[in-house]
C-alpha cells in the first residue's frame, strides 16, 4: 500500500513538474467498498378506482434485495414521493445518499378497457439525468409479471448482468392425509419468489430430484417405490408424463444434458450407485461410471463435456468429474472438507454450488475451479443440494430442521429470503432455466 | 502300463497334498505292482527252466557226440540210440511244444490279464482324470466362494464402519448444532453489540464530519476575511501609489502653473489696468461705503442712545419730572437736530444709491472683462492639459511596462515557490483524497478487468464541479458507478491555501475493478 503510495506521488511530482500549475493529479484508485447499491424505491403511483392488488415497488424492491446486490433504502426516510419526471428533486435523494431512485406508475390504459399503463423511470441522483424509462401496457394479472421485468431492467441497467426475477421454480412437497391414510406426494410450479402455485402432479409415491428440462418445457423426476424407483419426464402445459426405460432398481438422481435430449442417473441395479447416460430419442444407455462403492447425484457441465457426481471411492464421499462419455475416468474435484456432496453447476461452467462439511456440519458451499476452493456462503443445515438460478445471480435450497423451508440466498450469503410453499412439506426444488413469456 | 507310469509321472508332478491323498486313499496301485511282481516271477522262471532243459540237452549231446566220433562201432546201437534219441528228441520237442504251447498260453492268459489290468487301469486313470477335474472344479468354486465370502466380510466391515462414522458424524452434528447454536447466540449478540458500536461509531463520525463542516466553514470565512483584508491592503497601498502620483502630478501642474503664471502676467497687465479702473471705482466706492458705514454707525449708536435715554427716562421718569420738561426742550432740539440729520442721511442715501448704480455698472464691466480672462485661462489651461495627458501617457506606458516586467519575474518566482509548497502538500493530501473515494466506491463483483478513467473539476473548497468520462471501461454501469463514487466523495480533502489551489483544481482518477 505504502509503495503503490510513492509511485502515485512519484508520478504526481513529475506530471507537476512538467506541466506548472496546470497539471493534472493522477490517483489509482483499485479497490472500492463491498456492500449493496443504495437504491431509492418510490411507492408507484395510481389513478385506478380499485387498489391494485399488487404493489409494484414492493415486489421490485424485494427482487434487488434477494440478490444482495442492492440495499433498498426504507421508504420512511424519503424527502418526498416522487411520481413523474417533472417531480423530480435529485437533491432529496442526494441527501439520503441514494444512488439510484426508481419512480413509476400504474394508470388505466385510455384506449383499452380493463388495461394498465405501467411506467417506470431509474434515475442516477448524482448524475442527475435518467437512466431509463419503460413502460408496458397490460391486464391486471400480469402486473406482478412487469414488475418482475422492471426489476430485471434495473438490475442489468446498474450491475451489467442479467437477472432471474421473471423465471418459475418447480418443487415437491408431503402432504399429510387428514383422515389418517397414507400421506399424498405432490409437484408444484410457482413465479421464483412463491407467488401463483400450481400443482402439476399429485402421487401416492415420494416424488424425488425434480429437475427442469433446459427448453422450460418438460420436468424430470424419480418416484419411489418398493419395487424400485422409476424416472419420469412430464410435459408442463399438457400434464403428460411417460417413465423412461431405466434398468431395474432404484434410480436416482436425475438430470438434464444442456441440449436436453439425454437424462444423466444414477442406478443401483449391481447392488451399489453407477452413473448412466439415457438418451430419450432410442433409450440407448451408457454407463459412465463403474465403481464397486457408491456414484451418485450426477450434474452435467453447461457445456455438455463433463458430469459431476458425488462418490464416497475415497472413503469420504467427495465430488468428482468424468468425462460424459462410457467408462470415463473420474478424477477428484473437491479437496477439502471433511464430505463435499449434491453439486450442481453455475450457468458459466466456472462454479459449482455444493453442501460442504468443514467440520461444522452441512453448509452451502460454492467451489471455484479456478482457485480449487470452496467458500461457504451459507451456515443452514440443509441436507438437499441447492441449485442456481438461470442466470446466477441467485441460489435456492430446501433448509432442513423441523420446520422445512424453501430459502433464497445471494451468491455472497449476504441476502437470505424465505420463499412461501403453497402446501404440505417441502421436500426438493429446482429452479427453471427460461423466462416467463 | 505307460499310461499308468505318464500317470504315475503326472501324479508326482502334480502337488505333493493331491500325490498323498492318492497314494493313501487308493489301493489299485499295490496290486498293480503285485500283479506285475507275479508276472516277473513266472516269465523269469519259465525263461530259467527252458535255459536249463537246453544246457542238458547240449551237455548231453557234447556228451554222446564225443563217444559217437570216437567209437562208432555199433551202427545198430548206433541207430537205435539214435532213434531212440531222435524219438526222445521228438518226445522232447513234443514235451517242449506243449510247454510252449501252454507257455503260450499262459503269455496269452497274461497278456490278456495284462490287457485288461491295463484297461481297467486307463478307465481308472479317466476316472481319475475326472475326479481330479471335478476336484480342480470344486477347488476354484471354493476358492471363489473365500474370495466371495472375503469380499462380503470386507463390504460388511465398511458397512459398519460407514455405519458407525455415520452415527458418529450424526452425534457430532448433534453436538455441533447445539455449539452452533451456542456460538449463533453469542454471534448474535456480538452482532448486536458491534451494530451498538458501530452505531455510536457513526454518530460519532457524524459529528465529527459536522465539526469538520464547521471547521471548514469557520476556515472558509477567516479565508474570506483575510482576503478582505489583503483586497483592502491592495487598495490602501493603491491609494497611497495614486497619492503619490498625484502629488508628482501637482508638482508638474504647479510648475506648469508658473509657466502658465507668467503668461498671466500679461494678462494681469491688462487686468491691471481694468484693476485700476475698478479700483478707482472701488476708492470712490468704498470712500461712499465709509461714509455710508459711519452715518449708519452714528444712527445706531444714536439709536442706541435713544434707548438708552428712553429707559434713563422710563427709570427716572418721575424723578426726572421737573428736569424732563426742562429737557423736553432740549430733547425737542435734538430732535430736529434728528430730523435734520434724517433729512441729510436721506439725501446721503439717494447719492449711494447713485454711486451704486454706478459701482454696480463698473462691477458688471469688471465681470465681463474677468470672465473673458478666465475664458483665456480656461483655453490655456486645456490646451496645457491636453499636452500634458500626452506626456503622461508615454511616461505611464513605459511605467506600466516596467512593472509588468516586474510583475512577471516576481509571478515566476512565486510560481516556483507555489509549486514547491504544492508538491509538499501532494504527499499529505492524495493518500486522503484516494481513500475518500475509495470509501465511496461500491465495487461490483463483475468489474474485474474494467478500467475507466474520470476528469474531475473542483473548487477551492473541494467541492467536486464536474466529472467526464476521459476513457470509458465499455460498460455503462461500471463507468458510472465510478462517476457516483467521485461525486459522493465530494467536498474532497484538498489544502487550505488558496495560492496553490491551482494545483489541486483537476485531477484524473483511474479505477480499476478487481477481482472479489
Amino acid at each position: 500500500m505504502k509503495n503503490k503510495y510513492f509511485s502515485i506521488i512519484f508520478t504526481i511530482a513529475l506530471l507537476v513538474i512538467g506541466s506548472r500549475a496546470n497539471a493534472v493529479i493522477v490517483i489509482e484508485i483499485d479497490e472500492g467498498i463491498e456492500r449493496g447499491i443504495p437504491i431509492a424505491i418510490v411507492p408507484f403511483g395510481s389513478d385506478t378506482k380499485d387498489a391494485l392488488p399488487v404493489s409494484v415497488g414492493q415486489v421490485v424492491r424485494d427482487d434487488l434485495a434477494r440478490t444482495g446486490r442492492f440495499d433498498p433504502i426504507p421508504a420512511d426516510q424519503y424527502l418526498s414521493s416522487p411520481t413523474s419526471a417533472e417531480a423530480m428533486q435529485f437533491n432529496d435523494w442526494q441527501v439520503i445518499s441514494a444512488d439510484y431512485v426508481l419512480i413509476g406508475r400504474v394508470e388505466a390504459a385510455q384506449d383499452r378497457e380493463g388495461s394498465y399503463r405501467v411506467i417506470a423511470r431509474l434515475y442516477d441522483a448524482f448524475e442527475q439525468k435518467q437512466v431509463f424509462g419503460i413502460q408496458y401496457i397490460i391486464t391486471v394479472d400480469k402486473l406482478r409479471a412487469a414488475a418482475h421485468r422492471i426489476a430485471n431492467s434495473v438490475f442489468e441497467n446498474i450491475t451489467d448482468e442479467l437477472s432471474s426475477f421473471d423465471t418459475q421454480i418447480v418443487y415437491t412437497t408431503t402432504i399429510q392425509n387428514d383422515n389418517g391414510g397414507a400421506p399424498e406426494h405432490a409437484l408444484y410450479l410457482s413465479d421464483y419468489d412463491g407467488h401463483n402455485p400450481q400443482i402439476i402432479l399429485r402421487s401416492e409415491y415420494p416424488i424425488l430430484s425434480p429437475a427442469w428440462s433446459p427448453d422450460g418445457t418438460r420436468v424430470v423426476y424419480s418416484e419411489l417405490r418398493a419395487s424400485g424407483s422409476l424416472i419420469y419426464v412430464q410435459t408442463i402445459a399438457t400434464g403428460e408424463r411417460y417413465a423412461i426405460a431405466t434398468p431395474e432398481g432404484q434410480n436416482s438422481a436425475p438430470n438434464w444434458s444442456p441440449d436436453g435430449q439425454r437424462i444423466v442417473f444414477s442406478n443401483s441395479t449391481e447392488g451399489n450407485y453407477d452413473i448412466y447416460i439415457i438418451s430419450l430419442a432410442d433409450g440407448k444407455l451408457t454407463r459412465v461410471t463403474d465403481h464397486r462403492l457408491i456414484d451418485t447425484e450426477p450434474s452435467w457441465s453447461p457445456d455438455g463435456k463433463h458430469i459431476v457426481f458425488t462418490s464416497n471411492r475415497g472413503k469420504d464421499p467427495q465430488i468428482y468429474r468424468a468425462a460424459a462419455k462410457r467408462n470415463a475416468a473420474a478424477q477428484r474435484v473437491t479437496l477439502e472438507g471433511r464430505s463435499n456432496t449434491g453439486a450442481h453447476y453455475s450457468p458459466s461452467g466456472e462454479q459449482l454450488v455444493l453442501i460442504t462439511d468443514h467440520g461444522r456440519g452441512s453448509q452451502v458451499g460454492i467451489f471455484d475451479f479456478s482457485t480449487k476452493q470452496i467458500r461457504v456462503i451459507s451456515s443452514t443445515n440443509i441436507d438437499d443440494s441447492a441449485k442456481f438460478s438461470p442466470h446466477g445471480d441467485m441460489l435456492i435450497h430446501v433448509v432442513e430442521g423441523r420446520d422445512r423451508y424453501i430459502k433464497i440466498l445471494s451468491p455472497d450469503g449476504r441476502a437470505q429470503t424465505r420463499v412461501p410453499v403453497a402446501e404440505g412439506r417441502i421436500k426438493q426444488v429446482d429452479w427453471g432455466k427460461i423466462h416467463q413469456q | 502300463m505307460w499310461k499308468t507310469l505318464v500317470w504315475l509321472q503326472g501324479v508326482r508332478t502334480t502337488p505333493d497334498t493331491i500325490v498323498r491323498k492318492k497314494v493313501t486313499n487308493k489301493f489299485v496301485a499295490p496290486s498293480v505292482l503285485l500283479a506285475l511282481l507275479i508276472h516277473t516271477a513266472i516269465v523269469v522262471a519259465v525263461g530259467v527252466s527252458i535255459i536249463f532243459q537246453q544246457d542238458i540237452l547240449v551237455g548231453d549231446k557234447d556228451e554222446t557226440t564225443t563217444p559217437v566220433s570216437a567209437r562208432a562201432v555199433d551202427e545198430s546201437d548206433v541207430l537205435a540210440e539214435l532213434e531212440r534219441m531222435q524219438y526222445e528228441e521228438t518226445l522232447e520237442r513234443q514235451r517242449q511244444k506243449e510247454q510252449q504251447q501252454q507257455l503260450e498260453l499262459a503269455l496269452e492268459k497274461q497278456r490278456e490279464a495284462e490287457r485288461r489290468t491295463q484297461e481297467e487301469n486307463e478307465r481308472l486313470a479317466q476316472m481319475e482324470a475326472q475326479r481330479l477335474e471335478q476336484e480342480q472344479a470344486l477347488r476354484e468354486v471354493e476358492e471363489q466362494k473365500r474370495l466371495a465370502q472375503a469380499e462380503i466380510e470386507a463390504a460388511e466391515q465398511q458397512r459398519l464402519e460407514e455405519q458407525r462414522l455415520i452415527e458418529a458424524a450424526e452425534a457430532l452434528r448433534l453436538q455441533q448444532e447445539e455449539e452452533l447454536r451456542q456460538v449463533e447466540e453469542q454471534k448474535r449478540l456480538a452482532q448486536a453489540e458491534i451494530e451498538a458500536a458501530e452505531q455510536q461509531r457513526l454518530e460519532q463520525q457524524r459529528l465529527t464530519e459536522e465539526a469538520e463542516a464547521l471547521r471548514l466553514e469557520q476556515e472558509e470565512v477567516l479565508r474570506q476575511v483575510e482576503e478582505q483584508k489583503r483586497l483592502a491592503q491592495a487598495e490602501i497601498e493603491a491609494a497611497e501609489q495614486q497619492r503619490l502620483e498625484e502629488q508628482r502630478l501637482i508638482k508638474e501642474a504647479e510648475e506648469l502653473r508658473l509657466q502658465q503664471e507668467e503668461a498671466l502676467r500679461e494678462i494681469e497687465d491688462q487686468k491691471r489696468t481694468a484693476q485700476a479702473q475698478i479700483e478707482e471705482a472701488e476708492a470712490l466706492r468704498l470712500q461712499q461705503e465709509e461714509e455710508l458705514r459711519q452715518v449708519e454707525e452714528q444712527k445706531r449708536l444714536t439709536e442706541a442712545e435713544i434707548e438708552a435715554a428712553q429707559q434713563r427716562l422710563i427709570e427716572e421718569a418721575e424723578a426726572e419730572q421737573l428736569r424732563k420738561q426742562a429737557q423736553i426742550a432740549q430733547l425737542e432740539e435734538q430732535e430736529r437736530q434728528t430730523e435734520e440729520e434724517n433729512k441729510r442721511l436721506k439725501q446721503e442715501a439717494e447719492a449711494k444709491r447713485l454711486a451704486a448704480l454706478e459701482q454696480q455698472r463698473l462691477e458688471e464691466e469688471q465681470k465681463r472683462l474677468e470672465a473673458e480672462l478666465r475664458q483665456k485661462e480656461l483655453e490655456e489651461k486645456a490646451r496645457q492639459a491636453r499636452i500634458e495627458e500626452e506626456k503622461r501617457q508615454v511616461a505611464l506606458a513605459e511605467k506600466l511596462k516596467q512593472e509588468e516586467l516586474a510583475r512577471q519575474e516576481q509571478e515566476r518566482a512565486l510560481a516556483r515557490q507555489l509549486q514547491r509548497r504544492a508538491q509538499s502538500e501532494f504527499a499529505r493530501f492524495i493518500p486522503q483524497i484516494k481513500q475518500k473515494v475509495e470509501d465511496s466506491w461500491i465495487a461490483q463483483s463483475n468489474s474485474e478487468g474494467r478500467f475507466a478513467i474520470l476528469e474531475v473539476e473542483i473548487n477551492p473548497t473541494g467541492e467536486v464541479q464536474s466529472v467526464e468520462v476521459y476513457s470509458s471501461s465499455g460498460s455503462l454501469a461500471f463507468d458510472r458507478s465510478v462517476s457516483i463514487a467521485v461525486r459522493k466523495a465530494s467536498p474532497l480533502p484538498i489544502p487550505r491555501d488558496p495560492e496553490i489551489f491551482d494545483y489541486f483544481k483537476r485531477f484524473r482518477f483511474e479505477f480499476s475493478g478487481s477481482a472479489r
